[in-house]
């Protein structure tokens, strides 16, 4: 399991660019890790502009049922949670 | 040189901004912006000072000099003691904290402090009234908006958003208004729509975008329209076409000027706003 604790990804960072960065180390960690944790302490939100280049790219690439198998979320607030399940259905549906 | 706005109609104020946009005055003598009819500055909503920003960054683009006239004593103590109106085109500032505390001022939309804003504004709920409530949404709606700005708008550095917060309600209102090529253009130089209002109500459809950067797939106005209450209002006008949303249902027009530019108006419910609730760890499972 490894852990990313993401509010560290994202200062001083647009949100695109923490976005890429948060995709290119959970690709990074794929291959070795059964689960990858994104820990959300401190993250208030996760707007679409950073979704796109990070959860989005990620279901575009290794789909949904790879993305639900290896990612979870910590410390995440229950609307937030709610916001990116829809966003995960919505993309999946984009996607077919 | 005067313009007059007469009185608060909001149709009224971008009729007389249209109408005067493409001023041309032999010589640099200031413009006074006159605003008759207007007897209590309460009246004046977020909508129309982004709209007047918007118009006095615009003359002084062209090299005018757009100045409020004091003829209107309330309305001219709101805007240039209350909110400091002239200070953000005199002293290039973006933001400048209003004399009463509790109102969060206008904001110049730049590209470097976009996320800036949206943070101050949901820090200022958070702090005031809204202690326990998870205001993610706020803050996302704000950013998503900021960000169609200087992905899509090509606003050259004429963009505004002012926020204000109804105690009474308990309502959020946020305007947004940019002199860029509007919604509307940029949707039609992609897809083939019939009009305006099409492509204003396209623009709220998921998946829909002119991807003019990489990050953007479309769904950035929609998680605006989601976040809305049942009768919260959002409306967007743009060119020719304007859109009215409302508890789930759109109604799109055709307006008979052509308004350069994006004006987005939004309220949020604040009171309906679930409490602040941390999950220790969540997975995928749905």
């Amino acid at each position: 399991m490894y852990t990313i604790n993401l509010q560290p990804l994202m200062n001083g960072k647009t949100f695109p660019e923490s976005g890429t960065l948060l995709f290119n180390l959970i690709e990074e960690k794929l291959p070795n890790e059964n689960k990858i944790i994104i820990d959300m302490t401190d993250v208030i939100t996760l707007p679409s502009m950073f979704l796109n280049v990070s959860i989005g790219k990620f279901i575009e690439i290794y789909g949904v049922e790879k993305l639900k198998e290896k990612i979870a979320f910590a410390h995440i607030s229950t609307s937030q949670m709610e916001r990116l399940k829809i966003y995960i259905k919505n993309v999946s549906v984009l996607k077919q | 040189m005067n313009i007059i706005f007469d009185g608060i109609s909001r149709t009224k104020w971008i009729q007389t901004i249209v109408k005067n946009r493409n001023i041309s005055i032999e010589t640099k003598e200031p413009i006074n912006l006159i605003f008759n009819s207007i007897s209590n500055p309460e009246e004046i909503e977020p909508f129309h000072i982004v709209l007047l920003a918007c118009f006095i960054q615009y003359l002084k683009i062209k090299g005018y000099h757009g100045m409020i006239d004091p003829q209107n004593e309330d309305v001219y103590s709101f805007l240039k003691d209350n909110l400091q109106f002239d200070k953000y085109f005199s002293e290039e500032t973006d933001f400048i904290k209003a004399k009463d505390f509790s109102v969060l001022n206008l904001w110049k939309v730049t590209e470097d402090r976009k996320e800036t804003y949206s943070e101050q504004v949901h820090d200022f709920l958070k702090n005031s009234f809204f202690k326990n409530k998870d205001l993610s949404a706020v803050k996302n709606s704000l950013l998503e908006c900021y960000y169609n700005i200087f992905d899509h708008a090509d606003a050259n550095g004429n963009a505004f958003s002012f926020t204000k917060y109804n105690e009474e309600n308990q309502k959020l209102y946020v305007a947004i208004c940019d002199f860029g090529k509007g919604i509307a253009s940029s949707i039609r130089s992609k897809y083939n729509v019939q009009s305006d209002k099409d492509a204003i109500q396209m623009a709220i459809e998921i998946g829909i975008s002119v991807k003019s950067k990489i990050h953007n797939k479309g769904f950035g106005l929609n998680n605006i329209l989601s976040t809305l209450a049942s009768d919260d209002k959002l409306r967007i006008l743009s060119n020719s076409g304007f859109l009215f949303a409302i508890g789930g249902k759109i109604k799109t027009f055709d307006i008979d000027f052509q308004f350069n530019g994006t004006l987005l108006y939004y309220e949020l419910s604040i009171q309906d706003i679930e409490e602040l609730e941390i999950n220790e760890i969540m997975n995928l499972d749905f």
